[in-house]
Protein backbone atom coordinates (compact mmCIF):
# COMPACT_ATOMS: atom_id res chain seq x y z
CA UNK A 1 0.00 0.00 0.00
CA UNK A 2 2.88 2.35 0.57
CA UNK A 3 4.66 1.55 -2.65
CA UNK A 4 7.25 4.32 -2.61
CA UNK A 5 8.67 5.46 -5.94
CA UNK A 6 11.59 3.21 -6.67
CA UNK A 7 14.67 5.34 -6.20
CA UNK A 8 14.60 8.69 -4.44
CA UNK A 9 12.28 7.79 -1.59
CA UNK A 10 13.73 4.34 -0.90
CA UNK A 11 15.79 4.12 2.27
CA UNK A 12 19.32 2.85 1.81
CA UNK A 13 20.22 -0.57 3.15
CA UNK A 14 22.23 1.09 5.85
CA UNK A 15 19.32 3.19 7.07
CA UNK A 16 17.11 0.11 7.09
CA UNK A 17 19.75 -1.85 8.96
CA UNK A 18 19.90 0.88 11.60
CA UNK A 19 16.14 0.79 11.91
CA UNK A 20 16.24 -2.98 12.25
CA UNK A 21 18.84 -2.62 14.99
CA UNK A 22 16.37 -0.34 16.73
CA UNK A 23 13.68 -3.01 16.56
CA UNK A 24 11.75 -1.80 13.52
CA UNK A 25 10.03 -4.80 11.98
CA UNK A 26 8.87 -2.95 8.90
CA UNK A 27 12.46 -2.10 8.10
CA UNK A 28 13.26 -5.78 8.37
CA UNK A 29 10.40 -6.54 5.98
CA UNK A 30 11.84 -4.05 3.51
CA UNK A 31 15.27 -5.61 3.77
CA UNK A 32 13.64 -8.99 3.31
CA UNK A 33 11.92 -7.82 0.15
CA UNK A 34 15.23 -6.54 -1.15
CA UNK A 35 17.24 -9.62 -0.33
CA UNK A 36 14.80 -12.50 -0.52
CA UNK A 37 15.84 -13.46 -4.02
CA UNK A 38 19.57 -13.09 -3.35
CA UNK A 39 19.61 -15.12 -0.14
CA UNK A 40 17.38 -17.76 -1.68
CA UNK A 41 19.50 -17.96 -4.82
CA UNK A 42 22.67 -18.42 -2.77
CA UNK A 43 21.11 -21.13 -0.63
CA UNK A 44 19.74 -22.81 -3.73
CA UNK A 45 23.13 -22.73 -5.41
CA UNK A 46 24.76 -24.37 -2.38
CA UNK A 47 22.01 -26.84 -1.53
CA UNK A 48 20.24 -27.62 -4.84
CA UNK A 49 17.01 -28.17 -3.02
CA UNK A 50 14.13 -25.72 -2.74
CA UNK A 51 12.90 -26.81 0.68
CA UNK A 52 16.39 -26.61 2.18
CA UNK A 53 16.96 -23.24 0.54
CA UNK A 54 13.73 -21.91 2.05
CA UNK A 55 14.70 -23.17 5.48
CA UNK A 56 18.02 -21.39 5.10
CA UNK A 57 16.31 -18.10 4.26
CA UNK A 58 14.08 -18.41 7.32
CA UNK A 59 17.17 -18.97 9.44
CA UNK A 60 19.07 -16.04 7.93
CA UNK A 61 16.36 -13.47 8.60
CA UNK A 62 15.61 -14.93 12.00
CA UNK A 63 19.23 -14.42 12.87
CA UNK A 64 19.30 -10.92 11.42
CA UNK A 65 16.32 -10.06 13.59
CA UNK A 66 17.35 -11.80 16.79
CA UNK A 67 20.95 -10.60 16.74
CA UNK A 68 20.01 -7.10 15.61
CA UNK A 69 21.31 -5.35 18.69
CA UNK A 70 24.77 -6.71 18.05
CA UNK A 71 25.16 -5.01 14.70
CA UNK A 72 26.94 -1.79 14.28
CA UNK A 73 24.53 -0.58 11.64
CA UNK A 74 26.56 2.54 11.03
CA UNK A 75 29.17 0.38 9.37
CA UNK A 76 26.63 -0.84 6.91
CA UNK A 77 27.72 -3.46 4.38
CA UNK A 78 24.32 -5.01 4.55
CA UNK A 79 24.52 -6.78 1.23
CA UNK A 80 27.87 -8.37 2.03
CA UNK A 81 26.66 -9.38 5.46
CA UNK A 82 23.50 -11.08 4.20
CA UNK A 83 25.39 -12.76 1.39
CA UNK A 84 27.95 -14.16 3.81
CA UNK A 85 25.31 -15.19 6.30
CA UNK A 86 23.20 -16.97 3.68
CA UNK A 87 26.26 -18.74 2.33
CA UNK A 88 27.41 -19.73 5.77
CA UNK A 89 24.04 -21.08 6.89
CA UNK A 90 23.58 -22.95 3.61
CA UNK A 91 27.01 -24.55 3.93
CA UNK A 92 26.23 -25.58 7.52
CA UNK A 93 23.16 -27.30 6.17
CA UNK A 94 25.11 -28.86 3.31
CA UNK A 95 27.62 -30.34 5.74
CA UNK A 96 24.90 -31.78 7.91
CA UNK A 97 23.36 -33.29 4.81
CA UNK A 98 26.66 -34.75 3.69
CA UNK A 99 26.93 -36.40 7.07
CA UNK A 100 23.77 -38.29 6.05
CA UNK A 101 24.62 -39.31 2.50
CA UNK A 102 21.71 -41.72 2.25
CA UNK A 103 19.28 -38.82 2.17
CA UNK A 104 20.82 -36.68 -0.54
CA UNK A 105 23.45 -36.68 -3.18
CA UNK A 106 26.71 -34.84 -2.66
CA UNK A 107 25.63 -31.47 -3.90
CA UNK A 108 29.01 -29.82 -3.77
CA UNK A 109 30.71 -32.39 -5.95
CA UNK A 110 29.44 -31.55 -9.37
CA UNK A 111 27.22 -28.52 -9.60
CA UNK A 112 24.51 -28.92 -12.23
CA UNK A 113 24.11 -26.11 -14.76
CA UNK A 114 22.87 -22.94 -13.13
CA UNK A 115 19.90 -22.72 -15.43
CA UNK A 116 18.14 -25.57 -13.70
CA UNK A 117 18.40 -24.03 -10.28
CA UNK A 118 15.53 -21.61 -10.40
CA UNK A 119 12.94 -20.22 -12.66
CA UNK A 120 13.93 -16.91 -14.17
CA UNK A 121 12.60 -13.99 -12.20
CA UNK A 122 13.06 -10.27 -11.90
CA UNK A 123 16.57 -8.97 -11.40
CA UNK A 124 17.60 -7.97 -7.86
CA UNK A 125 16.28 -4.64 -6.65
CA UNK A 126 18.04 -1.66 -8.15
CA UNK A 127 18.81 -0.26 -4.74
CA UNK A 128 21.07 -3.21 -3.98
CA UNK A 129 23.82 -2.11 -6.32
CA UNK A 130 23.92 0.96 -8.47
CA UNK A 131 23.57 0.13 -12.13
CA UNK A 132 27.12 1.11 -13.13
CA UNK A 133 28.63 -1.08 -10.48
CA UNK A 134 26.31 -3.87 -11.50
CA UNK A 135 27.50 -3.65 -15.08
CA UNK A 136 31.13 -3.65 -13.99
CA UNK A 137 30.60 -6.63 -11.73
CA UNK A 138 28.74 -8.50 -14.45
CA UNK A 139 31.59 -7.87 -16.85
CA UNK A 140 34.16 -9.00 -14.30
CA UNK A 141 32.21 -12.17 -13.56
CA UNK A 142 31.86 -12.91 -17.26
CA UNK A 143 35.56 -12.28 -17.71
CA UNK A 144 36.75 -14.76 -15.10
CA UNK A 145 38.92 -17.52 -16.49
CA UNK A 146 37.55 -21.01 -16.17
CA UNK A 147 40.14 -22.10 -13.63
CA UNK A 148 39.66 -18.94 -11.60
CA UNK A 149 35.92 -19.38 -11.53
CA UNK A 150 36.20 -23.06 -10.59
CA UNK A 151 38.45 -22.26 -7.65
CA UNK A 152 36.30 -19.34 -6.51
CA UNK A 153 33.09 -21.36 -6.70
CA UNK A 154 34.51 -24.33 -4.84
CA UNK A 155 35.60 -21.99 -2.12
CA UNK A 156 32.44 -19.94 -1.93
CA UNK A 157 29.63 -22.38 -2.68
CA UNK A 158 31.14 -25.64 -1.48
CA UNK A 159 33.03 -24.20 1.49
CA UNK A 160 36.30 -25.90 0.59
CA UNK A 161 39.61 -24.61 1.90
CA UNK A 162 42.37 -23.73 -0.54
CA UNK A 163 44.06 -26.98 0.37
CA UNK A 164 40.92 -28.99 -0.35
CA UNK A 165 40.44 -27.22 -3.65
CA UNK A 166 44.02 -28.05 -4.63
CA UNK A 167 43.30 -31.70 -3.95
CA UNK A 168 39.98 -31.61 -5.74
CA UNK A 169 41.38 -29.94 -8.83
CA UNK A 170 44.68 -31.81 -8.62
CA UNK A 171 46.64 -28.59 -8.79
CA UNK A 172 49.42 -27.24 -6.59
CA UNK A 173 48.24 -25.18 -3.64
CA UNK A 174 50.11 -22.12 -4.89
CA UNK A 175 48.30 -22.29 -8.21
CA UNK A 176 44.93 -22.45 -6.51
CA UNK A 177 45.82 -19.53 -4.28
CA UNK A 178 46.84 -17.42 -7.23
CA UNK A 179 43.71 -18.33 -9.19
CA UNK A 180 41.58 -17.27 -6.28
CA UNK A 181 43.49 -14.09 -5.68
CA UNK A 182 43.48 -13.11 -9.34
CA UNK A 183 39.79 -13.84 -9.75
CA UNK A 184 38.86 -11.99 -6.58
CA UNK A 185 41.07 -9.10 -7.52
CA UNK A 186 39.18 -8.56 -10.74
CA UNK A 187 35.88 -8.63 -8.85
CA UNK A 188 37.31 -6.22 -6.35
CA UNK A 189 38.41 -3.87 -9.08
CA UNK A 190 34.90 -3.92 -10.48
CA UNK A 191 33.64 -2.67 -7.14
CA UNK A 192 36.37 -0.06 -6.91
CA UNK A 193 34.16 2.95 -7.51
CA UNK A 194 31.70 1.81 -4.90
CA UNK A 195 34.35 1.46 -2.22
CA UNK A 196 36.02 4.78 -2.91
CA UNK A 197 33.00 7.00 -3.05
CA UNK A 198 29.92 5.17 -2.09
CA UNK A 199 28.54 3.68 1.01
CA UNK A 200 29.84 5.70 3.94
CA UNK B 1 52.16 -9.40 17.14
CA UNK B 2 51.16 -10.29 13.63
CA UNK B 3 52.54 -8.15 10.83
CA UNK B 4 50.22 -6.62 8.25
CA UNK B 5 51.82 -8.49 5.35
CA UNK B 6 51.26 -11.84 7.01
CA UNK B 7 47.73 -10.92 7.98
CA UNK B 8 46.88 -9.97 4.43
CA UNK B 9 47.92 -13.33 3.06
CA UNK B 10 45.13 -14.88 5.10
CA UNK B 11 42.35 -12.42 4.50
CA UNK B 12 40.63 -13.97 1.48
CA UNK B 13 40.09 -17.20 3.38
CA UNK B 14 39.56 -15.49 6.71
CA UNK B 15 36.53 -13.54 5.55
CA UNK B 16 34.88 -16.80 4.51
CA UNK B 17 35.52 -18.25 7.96
CA UNK B 18 37.74 -20.95 6.49
CA UNK B 19 40.97 -20.45 8.39
CA UNK B 20 41.85 -22.80 11.21
CA UNK B 21 41.03 -21.67 14.74
CA UNK B 22 44.48 -20.40 15.54
CA UNK B 23 44.83 -18.33 12.37
CA UNK B 24 41.30 -17.01 12.82
CA UNK B 25 42.12 -15.84 16.32
CA UNK B 26 45.41 -14.19 15.38
CA UNK B 27 43.96 -12.44 12.33
CA UNK B 28 40.91 -11.27 14.27
CA UNK B 29 43.18 -9.85 16.97
CA UNK B 30 45.17 -7.99 14.36
CA UNK B 31 42.08 -6.58 12.65
CA UNK B 32 40.92 -5.09 15.92
CA UNK B 33 43.95 -2.87 16.09
CA UNK B 34 44.66 -2.33 12.39
CA UNK B 35 42.06 -0.35 10.47
CA UNK B 36 44.03 -0.74 7.23
CA UNK B 37 43.84 -4.51 7.34
CA UNK B 38 40.20 -4.31 8.45
CA UNK B 39 39.49 -2.29 5.31
CA UNK B 40 41.32 -4.93 3.29
CA UNK B 41 39.19 -7.62 4.89
CA UNK B 42 36.05 -5.66 4.06
CA UNK B 43 37.16 -5.29 0.46
CA UNK B 44 37.76 -9.04 0.10
CA UNK B 45 34.42 -9.79 1.70
CA UNK B 46 32.71 -7.41 -0.72
CA UNK B 47 34.52 -9.06 -3.62
CA UNK B 48 33.38 -12.53 -2.55
CA UNK B 49 29.87 -11.18 -2.18
CA UNK B 50 29.75 -10.29 -5.87
CA UNK B 51 29.95 -13.96 -6.87
CA UNK B 52 26.20 -14.55 -6.49
CA UNK B 53 25.47 -11.63 -8.78
CA UNK B 54 25.16 -13.91 -11.77
CA UNK B 55 22.99 -16.52 -10.11
CA UNK B 56 19.53 -16.95 -11.58
CA UNK B 57 17.11 -15.17 -9.29
CA UNK B 58 13.88 -16.89 -8.24
CA UNK B 59 10.45 -15.51 -8.85
CA UNK B 60 8.86 -13.94 -5.76
CA UNK B 61 8.20 -16.44 -3.02
CA UNK B 62 5.10 -15.16 -1.21
CA UNK B 63 4.74 -18.23 0.99
CA UNK B 64 8.34 -17.96 2.07
CA UNK B 65 7.85 -14.32 3.00
CA UNK B 66 5.03 -15.31 5.31
CA UNK B 67 7.12 -18.06 6.87
CA UNK B 68 10.10 -15.79 7.44
CA UNK B 69 8.03 -13.08 9.11
CA UNK B 70 6.09 -15.57 11.22
CA UNK B 71 9.32 -17.16 12.45
CA UNK B 72 10.99 -13.95 13.64
CA UNK B 73 9.89 -14.08 17.25
CA UNK B 74 9.81 -17.82 17.56
CA UNK B 75 12.44 -20.32 18.63
CA UNK B 76 15.62 -21.03 16.70
CA UNK B 77 14.45 -22.37 13.34
CA UNK B 78 15.73 -25.87 12.75
CA UNK B 79 16.16 -28.36 15.54
CA UNK B 80 19.69 -29.22 14.51
CA UNK B 81 21.16 -26.00 15.82
CA UNK B 82 19.50 -26.72 19.11
CA UNK B 83 21.30 -30.04 18.97
CA UNK B 84 24.58 -28.23 18.38
CA UNK B 85 24.04 -26.12 21.48
CA UNK B 86 23.26 -29.18 23.52
CA UNK B 87 26.41 -30.93 22.40
CA UNK B 88 28.49 -27.86 23.10
CA UNK B 89 26.91 -27.60 26.52
CA UNK B 90 27.90 -31.18 27.21
CA UNK B 91 31.41 -30.70 25.99
CA UNK B 92 31.83 -27.54 27.95
CA UNK B 93 30.54 -29.03 31.16
CA UNK B 94 33.01 -31.88 30.84
CA UNK B 95 35.93 -31.59 33.25
CA UNK B 96 38.90 -31.02 31.03
CA UNK B 97 41.71 -32.20 33.25
CA UNK B 98 42.52 -35.76 34.08
CA UNK B 99 43.66 -35.15 37.66
CA UNK B 100 41.24 -35.98 40.46
CA UNK B 101 39.02 -33.19 41.76
CA UNK B 102 40.61 -33.39 45.22
CA UNK B 103 44.10 -32.49 44.04
CA UNK B 104 43.23 -30.06 41.28
CA UNK B 105 42.37 -26.48 42.12
CA UNK B 106 38.91 -25.89 40.74
CA UNK B 107 38.49 -23.09 38.26
CA UNK B 108 36.67 -20.16 39.77
CA UNK B 109 32.97 -19.83 39.24
CA UNK B 110 33.59 -16.79 37.12
CA UNK B 111 35.87 -18.69 34.82
CA UNK B 112 33.35 -21.45 34.46
CA UNK B 113 30.54 -19.02 33.77
CA UNK B 114 32.70 -17.31 31.24
CA UNK B 115 33.41 -20.51 29.39
CA UNK B 116 29.77 -21.44 29.50
CA UNK B 117 28.73 -18.16 27.95
CA UNK B 118 31.31 -18.80 25.27
CA UNK B 119 29.71 -22.09 24.41
CA UNK B 120 26.48 -20.31 23.70
CA UNK B 121 28.24 -17.68 21.66
CA UNK B 122 29.50 -20.44 19.38
CA UNK B 123 26.08 -20.26 17.82
CA UNK B 124 26.87 -16.88 16.41
CA UNK B 125 30.58 -17.11 16.07
CA UNK B 126 30.74 -20.35 14.12
CA UNK B 127 28.35 -19.30 11.47
CA UNK B 128 28.41 -15.62 10.83
CA UNK B 129 32.04 -15.64 9.88
CA UNK B 130 35.05 -14.08 11.47
CA UNK B 131 34.89 -11.11 9.15
CA UNK B 132 31.71 -9.75 10.63
CA UNK B 133 33.12 -9.68 14.14
CA UNK B 134 34.86 -6.49 13.10
CA UNK B 135 31.43 -4.99 12.55
CA UNK B 136 29.92 -5.72 15.88
CA UNK B 137 29.28 -2.95 18.35
CA UNK B 138 31.60 -2.83 21.26
CA UNK B 139 30.14 -1.17 24.27
CA UNK B 140 31.26 -1.57 27.83
CA UNK B 141 28.57 -4.05 28.70
CA UNK B 142 29.42 -6.48 25.94
CA UNK B 143 32.12 -9.04 26.22
CA UNK B 144 35.03 -8.85 23.88
CA UNK B 145 33.68 -10.57 20.82
CA UNK B 146 37.03 -11.35 19.33
CA UNK B 147 38.10 -13.12 22.49
CA UNK B 148 34.76 -14.90 22.43
CA UNK B 149 35.32 -15.93 18.89
CA UNK B 150 38.75 -17.28 19.64
CA UNK B 151 37.54 -19.29 22.56
CA UNK B 152 34.49 -20.38 20.62
CA UNK B 153 36.65 -21.72 17.82
CA UNK B 154 38.87 -23.50 20.28
CA UNK B 155 35.83 -24.90 22.00
CA UNK B 156 34.46 -26.18 18.73
CA UNK B 157 37.76 -27.87 17.99
CA UNK B 158 37.81 -29.47 21.39
CA UNK B 159 34.31 -30.78 20.99
CA UNK B 160 35.20 -33.96 19.15
CA UNK B 161 37.94 -34.93 21.57
CA UNK B 162 35.87 -34.17 24.63
CA UNK B 163 32.98 -36.27 23.53
CA UNK B 164 35.31 -39.16 22.80
CA UNK B 165 36.79 -38.81 26.26
CA UNK B 166 33.36 -38.70 27.87
CA UNK B 167 33.41 -42.15 29.42
CA UNK B 168 36.47 -41.34 31.48
CA UNK B 169 34.96 -38.54 33.57
CA UNK B 170 31.45 -39.32 34.71
CA UNK B 171 29.20 -36.31 34.82
CA UNK B 172 25.48 -36.44 35.38
CA UNK B 173 23.42 -34.95 32.59
CA UNK B 174 19.81 -35.01 31.61
CA UNK B 175 17.20 -33.19 29.53
CA UNK B 176 13.92 -31.70 30.66
CA UNK B 177 10.87 -32.40 28.55
CA UNK B 178 8.51 -29.58 27.59
CA UNK B 179 5.20 -29.64 29.45
CA UNK B 180 1.91 -29.53 27.55
CA UNK B 181 1.72 -28.27 24.00
CA UNK B 182 5.18 -26.75 23.80
CA UNK B 183 7.30 -28.09 20.99
CA UNK B 184 10.99 -28.07 20.13
CA UNK B 185 12.10 -26.55 23.40
CA UNK B 186 15.04 -28.14 25.09
CA UNK B 187 16.56 -27.72 28.50
CA UNK B 188 19.78 -29.56 29.06
CA UNK B 189 21.47 -29.94 32.42
CA UNK B 190 24.93 -31.18 33.22
CA UNK B 191 26.69 -31.51 36.54
CA UNK B 192 30.40 -30.85 36.56
CA UNK B 193 31.64 -33.07 39.33
CA UNK B 194 35.11 -31.56 39.34
CA UNK B 195 33.83 -28.21 40.58
CA UNK B 196 30.41 -29.18 41.98
CA UNK B 197 28.70 -26.95 39.50
CA UNK B 198 25.45 -27.22 37.55
CA UNK B 199 25.26 -26.05 33.96
CA UNK B 200 21.82 -25.37 32.56
CA UNK B 201 21.12 -24.52 28.93
CA UNK B 202 17.71 -23.68 27.50
CA UNK B 203 17.31 -23.29 23.78
CA UNK B 204 14.31 -22.49 21.60
CA UNK B 205 12.54 -20.64 24.38
CA UNK B 206 10.89 -17.33 23.49
CA UNK B 207 12.52 -14.35 25.20
CA UNK B 208 11.32 -13.74 28.75
CA UNK B 209 9.14 -10.63 29.11
CA UNK B 210 10.74 -7.60 30.77
CA UNK B 211 10.99 -8.02 34.51
CA UNK B 212 10.75 -11.79 34.23
CA UNK B 213 13.22 -14.60 33.74
CA UNK B 214 13.30 -18.32 33.27
CA UNK B 215 14.14 -20.04 36.52
CA UNK B 216 15.56 -23.48 36.90
CA UNK B 217 14.45 -25.31 40.06
CA UNK B 218 15.56 -28.48 41.73
CA UNK B 219 13.24 -30.25 44.10
CA UNK B 220 15.43 -32.10 46.58
CA UNK B 221 14.75 -35.40 48.29
CA UNK B 222 13.76 -33.37 51.37
CA UNK B 223 11.11 -31.52 49.34
CA UNK B 224 13.02 -28.24 49.29
CA UNK B 225 13.41 -25.99 46.26
CA UNK B 226 16.67 -24.52 45.06
CA UNK B 227 16.67 -22.11 42.12
CA UNK B 228 18.93 -20.39 39.66
CA UNK B 229 17.99 -17.78 37.07
CA UNK B 230 18.80 -18.33 33.39
CA UNK B 231 20.25 -15.47 31.40
CA UNK B 232 20.07 -14.97 27.64
CA UNK B 233 23.62 -15.54 26.37
CA UNK B 234 22.83 -15.61 22.65
CA UNK B 235 19.63 -15.12 20.70
CA UNK B 236 17.30 -17.91 21.75
CA UNK B 237 19.80 -19.40 24.16
CA UNK B 238 19.57 -19.08 27.91
CA UNK B 239 22.16 -20.46 30.22
CA UNK B 240 23.62 -20.39 33.65
CA UNK B 241 26.36 -22.06 35.62
CA UNK B 242 25.60 -22.27 39.31
CA UNK B 243 26.88 -23.88 42.45
CA UNK B 244 23.66 -25.11 44.04
CA UNK B 245 23.30 -26.75 47.42
CA UNK B 246 22.32 -29.99 45.71
CA UNK B 247 24.26 -32.89 44.29
CA UNK B 248 22.72 -35.30 41.82
CA UNK B 249 22.07 -37.76 44.62
CA UNK B 250 19.97 -35.13 46.47
CA UNK B 251 17.78 -34.20 43.55
CA UNK B 252 14.36 -35.64 42.68
CA UNK B 253 12.85 -33.29 40.12
CA UNK B 254 13.99 -30.47 37.89
CA UNK B 255 11.58 -27.81 36.63
CA UNK B 256 11.86 -24.63 34.59
CA UNK B 257 9.30 -21.88 35.12
CA UNK B 258 8.88 -18.30 34.03
CA UNK B 259 9.06 -16.07 37.13
CA UNK B 260 8.72 -12.41 37.90
CA UNK B 261 11.99 -11.16 39.31
CA UNK B 262 13.17 -11.70 41.91
CA UNK B 263 12.02 -15.31 42.20
CA UNK B 264 10.45 -16.43 45.47
CA UNK B 265 11.30 -19.47 47.53
CA UNK B 266 9.00 -21.66 45.49
CA UNK B 267 7.93 -21.49 41.87
CA UNK B 268 4.93 -19.26 41.17
CA UNK B 269 4.88 -19.75 37.39
CA UNK B 270 3.62 -22.92 35.77
CA UNK B 271 6.13 -25.64 34.84
CA UNK B 272 7.36 -25.18 31.29
CA UNK B 273 9.92 -27.96 31.22
CA UNK B 274 10.16 -30.73 33.72
CA UNK B 275 11.75 -34.06 34.48
CA UNK B 276 12.13 -36.55 37.28
CA UNK B 277 15.76 -37.07 38.26
CA UNK B 278 16.89 -40.49 39.29
CA UNK B 279 19.20 -39.98 42.25
CA UNK B 280 22.68 -40.84 41.19
CA UNK B 281 25.68 -41.38 43.41
CA UNK B 282 28.07 -39.74 40.99
ZN1 LIG C 1 47.54 -4.60 9.54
Amino acid sequence: MLDPPATAAAATDEVLLQQVAGGDRRALEQLYDRYEDLTYAIAMRVLRNGADAEDTVVEVFWELWRARERFDARRGRCRTYLTMLARSRAIDRLRRRQARPELHGTAAEAPPPLAEVASPGPAPDQTVRCSETKAEVAAALAGLRTDERAALELSFYAGLTHQEIAQRLDKPLGTVKSHIRRGLMSLRNALGGLQEGGEQ
Amino acid sequence: MMKCAICREQLEEFVLGQCDAETTAVVADHLRICPDCQREADAWADAWATLPDDLPMPAKLPKLRGRVLAALDGPIPGGERAELVRRLAEANAEPTRSATPETTPAPSTRERQWSLALAASVLLALGVGAWWSGHMQRDARRRDLVAEQRAASQLAERLGGLIRAKGATPTTRFDLAPVGQRENGLVHVAWDRAVNQWHVFAVDAPPAPAGSAYCFWFVTAAGEYVATVLEETAPGVMATAATLPAKPSDVRRAVVTLEKLPPGERPRGEALWETAVVGDAQ
